[in-house]
């Protein structure tokens, strides 16, 4: 049976390097080499353009969408250093703050979960990442973490907001105690853990597996389980996966997922990171899954692009 | 291993990557590249650099090379994107190059598709669940259970016969709808045995002998070659005979000893229990000693003495044998003492659990109506039906341990409609994150209804995490509700009553107990065309909110760009009723476009009650004096 249900045209003139559903997985964004980001409606199988965004001068690198509770907002991020923030006003897109505190370019942006309030982080080529926050009437407060990774930053990926466990224990009534974090990935092959403390950015953990260049990383989602996980994959082929059981979150442990032959892309997890999607240099898509014992298994290897797919059975060893 | 984009580089594609280092001649460090090569980062880095002369870069630029270190690209050559939507698509881009004429494609692949044959995927779609659906028919569950039994129980195994033994007990609950009686049950464990164990019997163990040697022998008559008493076989009228002899002369005790050594327990018992107590219970013992110690008959006079049975704690262990039968002898025979009986099946439970037959445990457990309780509570027997919550957690909440357990749910209800599990909830949210996960939001969106309404009867505060949680992923899947597809025509904006009612719940559990962080600043949004009751209870006032907190909780529950605000408060203060509506008003007014009063529930009934109500109605512009 054929997987694909909707093939969209986007009409972008060059290399498209993001898209991304919006929260109710009724809209789509996209941005391109070509300098634009668009957005259609795809629902019902249906692609009609609702905007088509110009604003950057070079290369787009990531888009993201913030929760809708603060309207239909998209933050973009490019190679000519800025940082937009697109809204939604009254059935038109536009500009409603532009960010070009970097000196190089701004290679991903992430918002922050909905309960922190509209925060954007954004991680750069020039090794720092910025944290822009909505105070309200139009103003974007802006903090910086410089020299988070040296030579550059590639990604950055809000923690979830959730106490690790707590969803499974006894309720016991006590307020949680919400701790903001991200992690973000650099050219120092490095995945750093970030955490605020009265109102400081800290690096709290310093995630050294990779050999090369990390190129993104994603904190899976979470409903509240005790595991905390967050993925991380490298131009060095290798795909980890960092577990952390104690709520305080400092041990963190690798588990390789796979040893793939090219270079790893994009890594990212399911609504509530019971899946993983890996893409890489070889331009395939997998799926994977932990089993009951902690193991990843790929789940399914998505043809693109000729819309078979094959379900890989389970038992594909990891190859190291 | 050398970078696969460098060789690409190399077989002379198109490259655009510009990676220019130039010295910092004014701060005299050594060049970037220099620090690269002695630092041994990034073999990237450091390769691509040495492709590309810095000349390039300002040719290409079309102006002059800036001092500063120019960035590579983040992406130099097409590649595959990838996003999972929240209706269950998978998002990805076709690397193609536009520039050259491909086609600038992105694919929506349905996961539910993509997964289709897959172990996951499977063991999701065959359960019929939510079970609490008013068109399911029990049929179909005792059919989930009849496939569990013959297809995922290794009967061949203590433990496989065991988890069948756990699905065959649902069967029967569901098919009784919800009740089980002892024996009924007693009857399940008995079924399916093949072999009756045979349970050795032993020698009485009589005690010191009272008669001399001599008088014994002189019930045999001696061998006259061999010098030896040949043992004695006598008819049972012999022995009978024999034993009122010895009553003839009065020697009691003596003609005890005798009937007990052959096996003449009827005489025995009933002189004895004419004779003291303690003479009885000996008897008693030396009969009871007569059966092996894993025979069920011990067990049930073992119980029936009053005494926790020794199967209780001995069973599980391989020399034991099987446990079933002693279990069934203390179901179908529950003593007097009701305690004492529950006792011994929740000691049985103990045991079994500390030997790792885990569904035997539970199965114990459930006869005696322990509760369930939670995952890291060492205290608490149970969490899941047949799942061991002393293991990791991934392993404790399997899929099928979860359905299991949603059956056993079901099967109460079909006994009293509205009894539901506290702690299950947690699971059945689990359960529907996997759904979501796998293609299925539909369905996911019908367990969260499930959850939601039993959390709303009982009340979202006894377990916060769970309503914010549900709250937050019911809200993702909302438009996956098949209704919306199939009515167009209805307004997506409209949640379904119980969402918004949990939504509801949950803010107000927030201001409640302090819950979250400071407020996120109101971003003026689009407007909604929303209509939610909002209560506020007299417990709320009990609370001794400050005017400040109360604003901040009626600010942040309602949408102060276009939402009708309609308050009625209860006020156990000193501060007036119409104090308090000014300083709400005036909070609005200030906040964002103006808000409209409609219509206040403040009549005298509202204020004896202790009820506050405030309605939220779709309103249009225009500033009406409401008050």
């Amino acid at each position: 049976m054929v997987s694909v249900i909707n093939t969209v045209d986007t009409s972008h003139e060059d290399m498209i390097h993001d898209a991304q559903m919006d929260y109710y997985g009724t809209r789509l964004a996209t941005c391109s080499s070509d300098r634009s980001v668009k957005i259609f409606d795809v629902r019902n199988g249906g692609q009609i353009l609702i905007a088509d965004l110009r604003g950057h001068e070079g290369p787009v690198w990531q888009v993201a969408w913030a929760h809708p509770m603060y309207g239909n907002i998209l933050a973009s991020c490019s190679y000519d250093r800025k940082v937009i923030i697109w809204k939604e006003e009254n059935g038109t897109w536009e500009k409603t703050y532009e960010y070009t505190g970097h000196d190089s370019s701004v290679n991903s942006v992430c918002w922050a979960p909905h309960d922190y309030g509209l925060i954007l982080a954004c991680g750069s080529s020039d090794g720092a990442i910025s944290l822009l926050s909505y105070t309200g009437d139009g103003q974007w407060e802006v903090k910086k973490i410089s020299n988070a990774h040296t030579i550059g930053c590639n990604a950055v990926s809000w923690a979830p907001a959730v106490v690790p466990g707590s969803l499974i224990e006894q309720p016991s009534g006590q307020k949680p105690n919400y701790i903001k974090r991200f992690a973000s990935g650099g050219c120092d092959n490095l995945v750093k853990i970030w955490k605020e403390e009265d109102g400081q950015w800290k690096e709290e953990q310093k995630l050294e597996a990779h050999s090369d260049w990390v190129r993104d990383v994603a904190w899976a989602p979470s409903i509240g389980l005790p595991t905390s996980t967050i993925a991380s994959c490298s131009q060095d082929g290798r795909v980890f996966i960092w577990t952390c059981d104690d709520a305080s979150g400092n041990s963190w442990s690798p588990k390789l997922l796979h040893k793939f032959n090219d270079v790893v892309w994009h890594v990212s997890w399911s609504i509530t990171a019971n899946i993983l999607a890996v893409s890489g240099g070889d331009n395939k898509v997998t799926l994977w899954k932990e089993s009951v014992d902690g193991l990843w298994a790929c789940i399914s290897d998505v043809n693109k692009g000729q819309g078979g797919v094959s379900a890989v059975t389970e038992g594909q060893q990891n190859e190291q | 291993m050398p970078p696969s984009s460098w060789e690409r580089v190399r077989k002379g594609k198109k490259v655009l990557r510009i990676y220019s280092l130039s010295p910092c001649h004014a701060t005299g460090q050594p060049s970037l590249l220099q620090q690269y090569r002695e630092s041994g980062l990034s073999s990237s880095g450091y390769e691509l650099s040495q492709y590309i002369p810095a000349t390039y870069l300002s040719s290409a630029l079309g102006g002059p090379l800036e001092s500063a270190v120019v960035a590579p690209h983040k992406f130099l050559q097409p590649h595959v994107p990838v996003c999972l939507g929240a209706g269950g698509q998978l998002v990805l881009v076709c690397p193609h190059r536009p520039t050259e004429g491909q086609l600038p494609l992105v694919e929506l692949h349905s996961l539910e598709v993509i997964l289709q044959g897959t172990k996951d995927q499977e063991e999701l779609q065959a359960f019929p669940g939510p079970l609490a659906r008013e068109d399911l028919h029990k049929v179909d569950v005792m059919t989930f259970c009849q496939q569990k039994i013959a297809s995922s129980c290794d009967l061949s195994t203590q433990r496989g016969r065991d988890s069948a033994l756990l699905w065959k007990l649902l069967v029967l609950l569901c098919r009784q709808n919800g009740s089980m009686v002892g024996s009924d049950v007693a009857e399940l464990l008995m079924q399916d045995r093949r072999q009756q164990e045979r349970y050795k019997r032993q020698e009485p163990a009589v005690g010191p002998v009272s008669l001399a040697d001599e008088e014994w022998r002189q019930l045999g008559t001696m061998d006259l070659i061999t010098g030896e008493v040949p043992p004695v076989v006598e008819t049972q009228a012999q022995i009978v005979e024999k034993f009122t002899k010895l009553l003839y002369y009065g020697r009691k005790k003596d003609a005890l000893v005798w009937a007990m050594r052959n096996q003449l327990w009827g005489h025995a018992l009933f002189l004895s229990s004419k004779m003291d107590p303690r003479t009885y219970s000996w008897v008693l013992t030396g009969f009871t000693s007569t059966l092996a110690t894993n025979d069920p008959l011990q067990t049930f006079f073992q119980l029936m003495s009053g005494r926790i049975p020794q199967a209780a704690q001995s069973c599980g262990a391989a020399k034991w044998g099987d446990w079933r039968p002693h279990l069934a002898v203390l179901l179908s025979n529950k003593v007097g003492d009701m305690e004492l009986n529950h006792r011994a099946i929740v000691t049985m439970g103990d045991t079994l659990a500390g030997k790792g037959a885990v569904e035997a445990a539970h199965f114990c457990y459930l006869m005696a109506d322990i509760p369930f309780g939670y995952f890291g509570v060492k205290a608490d027997r149970m969490a899941l039906l047949g799942s061991s919550h002393r293991q990791a957690f991934t392993q404790f909440a399997t899929t099928e341990a979860i359905q299991r357990m949603e059956i056993f749910e079901y099967c109460q209800q079909l006994r009293h409609p509205t009894s539901f599990l506290l702690p299950f909830q947690v699971y059945k949210l689990l359960y529907a994150s996997r759904l979501a996960d796998h293609g299925l939001p539909a369905q996911a969106l019908l367990y969260c209804e499930q959850i939601a309404t039993v959390l709303l009867q009982q009340d979202p505060s006894s377990h916060p995490v769970l309503a914010q949680q549900l709250t937050k992923l019911a809200e993702r899947l909302k438009l996956c509700d098949p209704l919306l597809l199939e009515m167009p025509e209805l307004d997506p904006a409209l949640e379904p009553e119980w969402l918004l009612q949990l939504r509801t719940h949950c803010q107000h559990c927030e201001v409640r107990s302090g819950f979250g962080h400071s407020l996120p600043p109101a971003f003026p949004s689009r407007p909604l065309l929303v209509g939610c009751c909002f209560f506020l209870s007299a417990f709320l006032t009990a609370a001794k909110f400050s005017f400040e907190e109360l604003c901040l909780a009626v600010k942040r529950i309602i949408n102060p760009d276009c939402l009708l605000l309609l308050l009625g408060l209860r006020l156990r203060s000193s501060l007036s009723e119409k104090n308090t509506l000014q300083v709400v008003w005036d909070g609005f007014f200030k906040s964002a476009s103006p808000v409209h009063l409609l219509s206040l529930c403040l009549g005298p009934p509202c204020i004896e009650t202790g009820l506050g109500s405030c309605l939220v109605v779709p309103v249009g512009s225009g500033t009406e004096d409401v008050l």
